[in-house]
């Protein structure tokens, strides 16, 4: 008998069932039987933020991805010196900062809680504890953030596209003008 | 507001109280502790590649530890009456070493002041003698009875396995009850630096465990096979020796041309060669094969570092000051780079 389903079906309280099907939902582990789920759930960090309570900075070495369990999340990102901009609100059982679970790059962006929050946190060493012992999992969680990336990455060199073609339009048309352009 | 001024200080103060019951608690439980912790790290890699088979966590563990006691159950019966015989001669034959010592050191110290008529050089047996000889005949007197009251052991023993078991099945839990603890600005940082500290303390004690024994096994299996008498406490020695650099194989070294300059002056001369094939094969071994595997990538220490450090622990706690203070040092030294890098990427320094 697998224990950690045993752990499952008759261990744990109704808080950890909720987690386990809030964490089932994300695209990050899908694909995970029960008892993969359990294990992962095990390894998770509950934290909760203070309204404008800072849960990374933009910069510092990402040491994980965080899970909305309930609240918001605000992610800024610095353009001048002390001027920030809004990219993107995260809401409840919703991701962020999956990148650093492949490698301690820094921060790209800052994320600030927008009211009392509640996050799972899933850390790199947390993965490559289940990529060691239990590395069918562990492939099944880096093939999930590999599909995230290479969607992502379709999507960046589709609006990459989209602009280069708006550039070139607006080149040419300033060239028929004024005879000048940008240049890329 | 006076209460609840009262309530803090009378929360900081149980909070102190129960921190100091738990650091009592730790340092009654010091030697089965480090010895649980070794034991860990040791078998983590084992637990880990069976659990990446397939099987069950506890099943290995347990399984394991079954193992380890069988096999320590059989070296006690096969070696143990071995090791108390030679142990037992090398006692009765002690005072004639020591003999021999006090007139090698005797004869150095004269030739020494001739030398240097204006230095006042120290007697050398008084000095060796005061620092590590009754150390060193304190720690070959134990040896028989840590075999023989194998008994008196075994509450220890017993706690060792039971602690090792948490520590391997449930040791990432360990990690996030200490990881909940940490204020969310530190969470990340505190994440990413307990992992490197653990990571590289299991490669070093690892390491030096590996090289430790197989440089023992060497020595005692060389001594064993030339004829050279005790070889099996001379690599025990070797094996405990080699846990301080540099100085680690004259320790090794030193009994084993004592014991041949005690025997029959005829056998000297091939005894000698004898041991000095067998330590520059062992050495050998360990530099070029051993040592790169067991400690490639562990912590190193400046050779300035290692004699400093070796000097002052065996100043601080003789023998036992030496074996520890590498350890304690290299420790000390991934911390604090670990943190340091860490403190400075998280724009807290």
């Amino acid at each position: 008998m697998d224990s950690t389903l045993w752990a499952y079906l008759f261990g744990p309280p109704r808080e950890k069932k909720a987690l386990i099907d809030l964490v089932r939902e994300l695209p990050v582990f899908q694909d995970c039987s029960l008892s993969q789920l359990v294990q992962i759930e095990r390894v998770m960090h509950k934290r909760l933020y203070r309204k404008d309570e800072i849960v990374f900075n933009e910069g510092e070495p990402g040491a994980g991805m965080y899970i909305v369990i309930h609240g918001e999340v605000a992610i800024r990102k610095r353009v001048a010196a002390e001027k920030q901009i809004v990219l993107a609100v995260i809401g409840t059982r919703h991701f962020f900062g999956e990148l650093a679970l492949l490698d301690e790059i820094p921060r790209s962006a800052s994320a600030v809680a927008v009211e009392e929050t509640e996050l799972l946190a899933f850390c790199k060493p947390d993965l490559e504890r289940i990529v060691l012992r239990n590395p069918k999992l562990g492939v099944t969680i880096l093939r999930n953030i590999s599909r995230l990336v290479c969607k992502r990455l379709i999507k960046t060199n589709q609006n990459v596209e989209t602009l280069e073609n708006k550039l070139e339009e607006y080149n040419s048309r300033n060239a028929t003008q004024s005879g000048a352009g940008i240049t890329v | 507001m006076r209460v609840s001024l009262i309530l803090k200080i009378a929360f900081f103060v149980l909070a102190a109280g129960v921190c100091a019951a738990i650091v009592y608690c730790l340092y009654l439980l010091r030697i089965p502790l480090i010895m649980s912790i070794t034991l860990a790290f040791l078998l983590k890699p084992l637990v880990n590649f069976g659990e990446m088979h397939g099987l069950n966590r506890t099943v290995v563990i347990v399984g394991l530890f079954l193992g380890i006691g069988l096999a320590a159950a059989l070296a006690v019966m096969v070696v143990g009456p071995l090791l108390v015989g030679e142990t037992g001669i090398f006692m009765h034959n002690l005072p004639r070493y020591a003999a021999l010592m006090r007139q090698t050191l005797d004869t150095a110290h004269q030739t020494l002041v001739k030398l240097f008529p204006s230095v006042n050089v120290p007697d050398l047996y008084v000095f060796f003698k005061g620092k590590f000889v009754n150390e060193l005949i304190g720690f070959v007197k134990a040896l028989p009875g840590v075999i023989s009251s194998f008994a008196g052991f075994l509450p220890t023993l017993l706690i060792v396995p039971f602690i090792a078991y948490f520590l391997l099945a449930d040791g990432h839990l360990i990690q996030k009850a200490l990881l909940a603890l940490v204020p969310n600005r530190y969470f990340e940082m505190f994440a990413l630096l307990i992992n490197k500290v653990i990571v590289a303390l299991q490669l070093f004690i690892r390491g030096q465990m590996l090289d430790s024994l197989s440089v023992g096994t060497l020595m005692a299996l060389g001594l064993t096979i030339v004829g050279i008498p005790y070889g099996i406490v001379i690599g025990i020695i070797a094996a405990i020796g080699n846990l301080i650099p540099y100085f680690g194989p004259l320790i090794g070294l030193t009994p084993a041309v004592l014991v041949v300059l005690l025997g029959p002056p005829a056998s000297v001369a091939p005894s000698l060669l004898a041991i000095a094939i067998v330590f520059a094969g062992v050495q050998i071994i360990e530099s070029t094969l051993v040592y790169p595997l067991a400690m490639g990538r562990s912590v190193n220490l400046h050779p300035l570092v290692v004699i400093i450090g070796v000097t002052a622990g065996g100043q601080i706690g003789g023998i036992i000051g030496m074996i520890v203070a590498i350890p304690l040092i290299s420790i000390f030294k991934v911390s604090l780079e670990t943190l340091h890098f860490y403190l400075k990427s998280y724009s807290i320094i």
